[in-house]
């Protein structure tokens, strides 16, 4: 069977040379129409990662044309996870080390995370791949001996980039600690000593709901002088009836930077449309809004985050983990607590877990800030462990509970089977270890 | 020949001249400092910096005052980084913006990291623990550069270097004295 455009062209009585080049022609057309377009998905050889494939339209943010891809495209974004990094490519780039580049080149990202390939963390090089430099552990460490190559990042026990939560005098320190600690670290926000909302001021003619208007009163951001102008109107440039996030990043700067930084708002950031249920792997709701904005989960009239730390995040994910936090513990706790417009520091809501309340001083000011990178915590999982669950959890249970499939399937219900082996291991030193990651033993 | 070419002659040997002596001497001014006394100040620096680190911060804190532990993960322990730790960093550091490298290596070394990685380290470090004066020196191209390279004898200047270093469950050594050479400090100078 020919093809209806060959079979046009054999009717026409063309010559061969003339199908071919018009062939050709409309090749050539067609692609050069694809890579002008803003949809270039088309050249994408493979599928992209789990990491990057939200955004992979935007070939131009990792891709400069006739180069490779540069480590410092990849740094410019994962700083965070680098921070600080054990194995930084400063490191690498010294002619003693040469020998051991030659073979895997450590100054290059690309060289463990290969892009538009699936693997799990995004790393592609084989697994093996400590042994190259680290092949002296199982002589030196008799508990090591047994240790296949593969081996070193599974279980919770290495972690390429980061050990600060894996090395032998860190996990020492927590082995013996209980399931639930005595104190709680999860950090209280400071809320600001309330004023007096200020008077409303809508431009005449414009409809005003005065239900909203109560609403607003209400709220944190009436309790904190902001009224309507500062969001309808922020340069007096013209009234606004929808603000767009713009207005928001204009106080909340560092929120705004920090979510465009992970998954939820990297599309912003490199320019594209902003992210919806169709662009995600994970399984989301038939329902959810067509697209992830500030006001997604922030109602500016009420500054209500209870809803944005739980309500707002069921509105699109539906994967088994999301669909069974509100009966897990953590989800039970969340719904007998206290009510009002803030989770408080007991609660333990998705947003405590993926994005964190942490210290920050990034304006200048020390401060408890939420981090809106939802990427930030997600893995590997030692570092939701140091990161969240260590807040209130021994390090035992945190980290054989997200080592645990089924737990973190069910939202963290029931008990983890195992131990982590990183906490067996440590345990089963005596005495207490000293010295470069734990000595011989 | 004619007579009236006779000043052209001279002026045009006059000026080749000079232009010799100019190019001679902007020639020597382009080599400027020769690559081992560049490299033996890099080092001066270094070894003054660790001896310091070594007297004044950790032995002080550390074994007279016991204030604070120097440990490997200073970080998480809040304490004070390893001298050679310290000397890691700072190497981290001086590349971005110096372009050139060095690194404290030994053939007893406790971080596997620190072994001799090339047939220079291997030799130099032999060479240094025979005559702790010397410094061992080669050019060497890596990678399609070329480098100019010194490795200096690293010496236990303090207590706390010996007590350290045999106290520790992964050192391959355990009878270090004071003065001992216990490896060597390598200087890697990019040639262009
Ligand atoms: C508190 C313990 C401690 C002290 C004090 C100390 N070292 Fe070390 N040193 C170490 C450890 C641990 C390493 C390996 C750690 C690394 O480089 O990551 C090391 C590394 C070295 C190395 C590189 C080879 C190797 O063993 O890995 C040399 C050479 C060295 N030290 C010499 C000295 C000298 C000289 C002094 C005194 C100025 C000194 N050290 C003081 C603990 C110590």
């Amino acid at each position: 069977m020919l093809e209806p455009p060959l079979l046009l062209l054999r009717a026409l009585r063309v010559p061969l040379r003339l199908k071919v080049g018009t062939l050709l022609a409309l090749a050539v057309a067609c692609l050069s129409a694809a890579f002008l377009g803003a949809d270039r998905t088309v050249f994408v050889p493979g599928p992209t990662s789990d990491g990057h494939h939200v955004f992979e339209e935007s070939c131009g943010s990792c891709h400069r044309a006739f180069r490779s891809v540069a480590t410092e495209g990849c740094t410019s974004c994962h700083a965070p996870e680098r921070a600080p990094d054990t194995h930084p490519p400063a490191l690498f780039d010294d002619p003693r080390w040469a020998p051991t580049i030659a073979r895997l080149d450590a100054r290059e990202c690309v060289t463990c995370h290969g892009e538009h390939e699936r693997a799990a963390g995004g790393v592609t090089v084989d697994s093996g791949f400590c042994f190259g430099c680290h092949d002296d552990v199982p002589g030196k460490r008799a508990s090591h001996a047994s240790f296949a190559p593969s081996s070193c990042g599974q279980a919770g026990c290495h972690n390429y980039h980061d050990n600060s939560a894996l090395n032998v005098a860190f996990l020492a320190r927590h082995t013996a600690e209980p399931d639930l600690l005595a104190t709680r670290g999860v950090l209280e926000r400071a809320v600001p000593p309330r004023q007096p909302p200020p008077e409303v001021r809508f431009p005449p003619g414009e409809p005003l709901d005065p239900g909203l208007v109560a609403r607003w009163q209400a709220s944190a951001h009436a309790g904190a002088g902001i009224g309507c102008p500062q969001c309808h109107d922020p340069q007096e440039r013209g009234f606004r009836r929808e603000p767009s996030d713009a207005s928001c990043a204009g106080c909340h700067a560092y929120e705004d930077r920090t979510f465009r930084s992970g998954k939820h708002g990297v599309r912003r950031a490199v320019g594209l449309a902003d992210l919806g249920p169709s662009d995600a792997r994970l399984p989301m709701r038939e329902a959810a809004p067509p697209h992830l904005r500030c006001s997604t989960c922030h109602d500016a009239h009420t500054a209500d985050t209870r809803r944005a730390a739980v309500d707002a995040c069921l509105l699109c994910h539906d994967d088994a983990h999301s669909r069974a936090y509100l009966a897990s513990p953590h989800g039970q706790a969340w719904r007998a607590g206290a009510a009002g417009a803030r989770p408080g520091a007991d609660a333990v809501t998705c947003a405590t877990c993926h994005l964190p309340r942490l210290e920050t001083e990034a304006d200048g000011k020390r401060r408890v800030a939420v981090h809106h990178r939802n990427t930030l915590t997600l893995g590997p999982p030692d570092r939701m462990a140091r990161l969240v669950c260590m807040d209130c959890h021994g390090l035992p249970l945190a980290l054989a509970s997200l080592l645990d499939e089924r737990l973190v399937a069910n939202n963290f219900r029931g008990r983890p089977a195992r131990t982590a082996d990183a906490i067996a291991m440590v345990r089963a030193l005596e005495p207490a270890p000293d010295g470069i990651n734990g000595g011989t033993r | 020949m004619n007579d009236r070419a006779m000043p052209w002659r001279w002026t045009c040997g006059v000026v080749a001249l000079l232009c010799g002596v100019a190019c001679a001497r902007g020639g020597g001014a382009n080599a400027g400092v020769p690559p081992e006394k560049v490299a033996d100040f890099v080092h001066a620096v270094i070894a003054a910096d660790r001896a310091t680190y070594a007297e004044e911060v950790v032995h002080r804190l550390q074994d007279v005052e016991k204030v604070v532990r120097a440990t490997e993960q200073f970080r998480e322990e809040k304490g004070l980084p390893l001298p050679s730790q310290m000397l890691r960093m700072g190497a981290q550091r001086a590349a971005k913006s110096g372009g050139f490298r060095y690194a404290l290596i030994s053939a007893w070394a406790i971080n596997k990291a620190n072994m001799p990685r090339t047939d220079f380290e291997t030799r130099g470090l032999a060479a240094v623990a025979q005559a702790p004066d010397a410094v061992y020196r080669s050019t060497e191209e890596v990678g399609g550069k070329r480098y100019f390279m010194s490795l200096y004898p690293d010496v236990a200047v303090s207590e706390a270097c010996v007590s350290c270093h045999n106290g520790h469950a992964e050192s391959p050594r355990k009878d270090f004295k004071l003065n001992d050479v216990m490896g060597g400090v390598v200087v890697a100078l990019p040639l262009e």
